[in-house]
């Protein structure tokens, strides 16, 4: 027996209703999240991981930085005291720390291979040796504690799970993006613990060098005064809370009341004083 | 504001195209369904049947092949709602209308050849789908679902095999 007609398809069987909107909007934050929870993982395993790579494989980064001539003698005296710091700290001697006085934004950092880089902008205004030892002994810290080479491999595992993830076409190869990331050193961060470890041990070293802690705060009290908190975000945007810095440090000061402070040695003595177009660059 | 272009001319793109697939694909599904479902109801006395053997009713008439065949695109809203799907896995249901409608549009393809030729039925129906073009490694581009069976034509003798002159 022939039916009389076909039967009409049933539409909710084959494609049931459904917004696709909503649909895309689920899917995205799902996998966001896990997105988000599985980068911060392997993110905090690269970071405690990598300081157990060998470090004369870290390269090198900013060796052969020329200084401008005006500022030699300036960062021969850095360099000084930067080696007396580093033996005073026990950085192993195999990790030689080296300094450079640069143009530029006020800023200091430290970087792979053991490297500091100061601009000649950040010194402006120390009055004393105590301040810009505890900027040197922080630096040092990092360096010691292996904390470039920390940021360093966070920042390479993050760029290669995203490349992963969303495909190498988007932006270039991995290996272009290793590359990438290893060209600009500068461009990692350190964590805020990273950031109160380091704090910890430059007081101490102040501390032992000195006997005292007065003037520490100078050189991040004049970093306040140069530009503002919501400002210098820019480059010591890793350097969190610093009212709070200073009122930790500030309260040691009280125990410090009437200690001497030791002046500046001549040569930088001499470049924090001029007006010779190394000023500060506000913005 | 320039910079920020430059900077993220990537993303732009690709909103820019989610947004034209969503609502350009979103009106053209919405437009084929209606004219699927017009068709369907215009055509629903043009049997469809998966019977291999010939009924009775319809003893006696010529048969001969029709078929109906459709591409469908995928739209890029699609692409990047299944892209998202393929990581956790489920129902495809964004491809799912899409093989839906061209299935339908198929069949009205293969009834309307077979309404031409002043067919009654056609019998032992059968897809066949392909995907075709554009894939590059980014799921389907478009598909096509082809429909074809044995159109039955009344009044007409089916041409027999001569066994006379077969040996």
């Amino acid at each position: 027996m022939l039916p009389e007609e076909n039967p009409r398809p049933p539409e909710h069987i084959n494609n049931p209703p459904g917004n696709p909107l909503l649909e895309f909007c689920q899917l995205l934050a799902g996998i966001s999240v896990m997105l988000v929870a599985f980068v911060a993982v392997t993110a905090l395993a690269a970071s405690y991981l990598a300081p157990y790579i060998p470090y004369r494989w870290e390269p090198t980064a900013f060796h052969d930085l020329e200084t401008p001539e005006e500022f030699q003698s300036a960062q021969t005296e850095l360099q000084a005291l930067v080696d007396e710091l580093a033996v005073a700290m026990s950085v192993p001697a195999k990790m030689h720390v080296q300094v450079h006085l640069i143009d530029g934004e006020p800023n200091a950092f430290a970087s792979l291979g053991g490297q500091i880089l100061v601009t000649a902008a950040a010194l402006q205004g120390l009055t004393s040796e105590n301040g810009l030892a505890m900027v040197l002994a922080h630096e040092i810290a990092h360096l010691k504690r292996r904390h470039p080479i920390a940021g360093v491999g966070r920042g390479v595992v993050i760029s290669v799970v995203l490349n992963a993830v969303f495909g190498a076409s988007a932006s270039g190869s991995a290996a272009a993006l290793i590359g990438q990331t290893g060209g600009r050193l500068t461009e990692f961060s350190f964590s805020r613990s990273m950031e109160r470890r380091a704090d910890r041990d430059a007081l101490a070293a102040v501390v032992a060098r000195y006997g005292h802690s007065r003037g520490a705060y100078e050189f991040f009290q004049n970093m306040l005064g140069k530009r503002a908190e919501a400002s210098w975000q820019l480059m010591f945007s890793t350097h969190p809370m610093t009212e709070q810095r200073i009122a930790a440090i500030r309260a040691q000061e009280e125990l410090n009341r009437g200690r001497d402070l030791v002046p500046l040695s001549a040569a930088i003595s001499a470049l924090v004083n001029s007006d010779s177009g190394h000023g500060p660059v506000l913005e | 504001m320039g910079n920020f272009l430059a900077q993220n001319f990537g993303l732009l793109v690709f909103l820019f195209l989610a947004f034209t697939g969503y609502v350009f694909g979103r009106a053209a599904e919405g437009r084929h369904y209606i004219s699927i479902r017009k068709r369907e109801q215009e055509l629903r006395h043009l049997l469809i049947l998966t019977e291999k053997q010939v009924p009775p009713e319809l003893e006696g008439y010529a048969g001969t092949l029709v078929a109906g065949s459709v591409v469908i695109s995928v739209d890029y809203f699609k692409t990047v709602i299944s892209g998202l799907r393929a990581i956790v896995g489920g129902r495809m249901s964004a491809y799912e209308s899409l093989l839906d409608r061209a299935r339908r549009e198929a069949l009205l393809r293969m009834q309307t050849a077979a309404a031409e030729l002043g067919a009654q039925a056609i019998l032992n129906l059968k897809f066949e789908t392909s995907r075709i073009s554009g894939n590059a490694g980014r799921g389907i581009g478009s598909v096509e679902v082809l429909a074809y069976g044995t159109a039955m034509i009344p009044g007409r003798h089916a041409p027999r095999p001569d066994r006379t002159h077969a040996a």
